[in-house]
């Protein structure tokens, strides 16, 4: 159970013409600016009428990057597409920022468990925090979801507080539900850190995803 | 006098801002004042706007504070940058002083920042608003300007009068800390924690030497009232400005707390001398600019005439 959440799916270039445009004609006072073209926000991301002015220009600004509409349902506190904690997060980004010189500079990526998620400024300052184990070591790496190094955020598996109903083939009683990641009720999970054991499993979910992708991939190949 | 002015207030108390244009100008014909008619309505010979010099000094803005986000530019970097809100700023009045013998000319613009219920504002400022034909406004702040930046009473300004790119110098009073040790006030040491310190772990120590010179210097750092007070923040650059909400983004931050009045002015070091320096230098007539990326300044102000023409939102090029 995977979901892709593109961050940007052009290069960063056709990205930044694609929401900028340079006005020079248009303002006489300087020709070193550029005019930011605003796309309408989603009716999620309207602020009600009564908000701060402070807020509004936040949930303006946050609506102006591309990506904001798949990354803010995926993060916002009262989302019900929400990633809870304890679910499993692949994140892409550029180790340089992409350039006219050089627009596909080389991706790093790390996957982990979400342990938490810091929410400020209406998304403006949005992060995430993803905790595995490196070797023996454990890892943890934050990443500001709006960044423009930031490329792409994938869940690998979502945790949820109980699984679905399975039909239960033989005469047992009772419900039995499909076993998941369980939320954890928390929502910092720095105890993690305290318990070696328990995020060793991560690796193989993670594995599992990548296989399956490949499998995916081959049978498209294969398919052309 | 004092009854007619309560009068005045009670119109002020049920006006809304469309209905009050009419009302101002019956109440400035009936004090026999020539009506303040809109800045567009210009005399039948109008001079063309002026331009911007290395001399010139334009009038600053009062604006408030409204607290402090991000922006991220395309090379990743996090820009933390201060909102700055020009809630309805009108001038007020432009006052000049002849030169004397001794001092020359003078120019100011008295502005107005922030609307105020005109039952709560004292009568002799009240008169002063309408007299102009602006609301009343909660702050009333004056600025020194050179003759080709004096404004009409009732020039409403805008965001659009600060160009992306350029400096500014903002001064707002700093936050109260109250009475404060010398750790907090003046950065000093204190003392150790042990090892025998008997209960003068954050004192200043010795405040001076012995019988010579026998006294305590005046000005010497001891805890005290610390906060409170003028402090102006140099060169902070305009990053983004968005005339939908007259608001400024400045990068950086600027004193006093979120919703305090902030007065934003033309840097003097970043504009001015910057500014003479180029031009003595012959850099302006090479590209055109007067600084670094900036071609000219709105004159004689920006307002929001001005800013009807132009983008809603611009923002700077210039790398962090």
């Amino acid at each position: 159970m995977s979901m892709v959440r593109t961050k940007i799916s052009a290069t960063f270039s056709q990205l930044c013409k694609r929401c900028y445009s340079t006005a020079n004609s248009s303002y006489p006072f300087s020709s070193s600016v550029t005019v930011p073209s605003p796309s309408p926000p989603s009716p999620s991301q309207i602020p009600p009428k009564t908000a701060s002015l402070l807020s509004t220009l936040n949930t303006h600004l946050s609506s102006l990057d591309p990506s904001s509409s798949s990354l803010i349902p995926l993060f916002s506190r009262r989302s019900p597409t929400r990633v809870l904690p304890g679910s499993v997060l692949t994140v892409t980004s550029y180790s340089t920022p992409p350039s006219a010189s050089n627009p596909s500079p080389s991706l790093t990526t790390f996957s982990g468990v979400l342990i938490g998620v810091r929410r400020r400024n209406e998304g403006r300052d949005l992060s995430i925090r993803l905790r595995n184990l490196v070797g023996r070591t454990g890892v943890e790496v934050a990443f500001k979801v709006f960044s423009p190094l930031v490329k792409e955020i994938k869940v690998v598996q979502r945790a949820e507080t109980s699984g679905p109903l399975l039909a239960t083939a033989g005469a047992k009683e009772g419900e039995r539900r499909k076993p998941v990641i369980k939320a954890s009720k928390r929502a910092k999970m720095y105890f993690v850190r305290d318990q070696p054991n328990r995020l060793t499993g991560v690796a193989g979910i993670i594995k599992q995803q990548r296989e399956r992708e490949m499998q995916a991939e081959n049978r498209k190949g294969a398919r052309r | 006098m004092s009854s007619a002015l309560k009068g005045l207030s009670n119109t002020f108390k049920t006006l809304s801002i469309s209905t009050s244009i009419s009302i101002r100008r019956s109440i400035a014909t009936t004090s026999a004042v020539a009506p303040s008619s809109p800045p567009s309505q210009e005399t039948p010979a109008a001079a063309p706007a002026p331009t911007w010099t290395p001399e010139t000094q334009r009038t600053g803005v009062l604006a408030r504070k409204q607290g402090m986000t991000c922006l991220w530019d395309e090379d990743g970097a996090r820009i933390p940058v201060t909102v700055l809100h020009l809630d309805q700023v009108q001038v007020l009045s432009s006052q000049s002083y002849p030169s004397t013998s001794t001092t020359p000319a003078r120019h100011s613009v008295t502005l107005g920042c922030s609307p105020r219920r005109a039952k709560t504002t004292r009568g002799a400022l009240l008169g002063q608003f309408v007299k102009a034909g602006i609301d009343p406004k909660m702050k009333v702040v004056e600025f020194p300007v050179t003759e080709d930046a004096v404004l009409r009473p009732g020039t409403t300004l805008s965001a659009i009068h600060f160009v992306p790119g350029q400096y500014v110098d903002v001064q707002a009073p700093s936050i109260g800390k109250g009475f404060q040790g010398v750790m907090k006030r003046h950065g000093f040491a204190g003392l150790r924690a042990s090892h025998g310190v008997s209960i003068s772990h954050r004192s200043h120590g010795s405040t001076g030497q012995h019988q010579d010179p026998g006294r305590v210097f005046p000005g010497k750092k001891m805890a005290g009232r610390m906060g409170g007070k003028l402090v102006t923040t140099q060169n902070l650059l305009v990053h983004r400005i968005d005339t939908l909400h007259n608001v400024l983004y400045v990068r950086g931050a600027v004193p006093g707390p979120p919703g305090g009045f902030v007065r934003v002015v033309d840097a003097k070091k970043k504009v001015g001398w910057k500014a003479r320096s180029r031009a003595s230098k012959g850099l302006d007539r090479e590209k055109g600019e007067v600084l670094d990326g900036v071609k000219t300044l709105p004159m004689p102000a920006g307002t929001v005439e001005m800013a009807e023409g132009l983008p809603r939102e611009i923002m700077s090029n210039k790398a962090k």
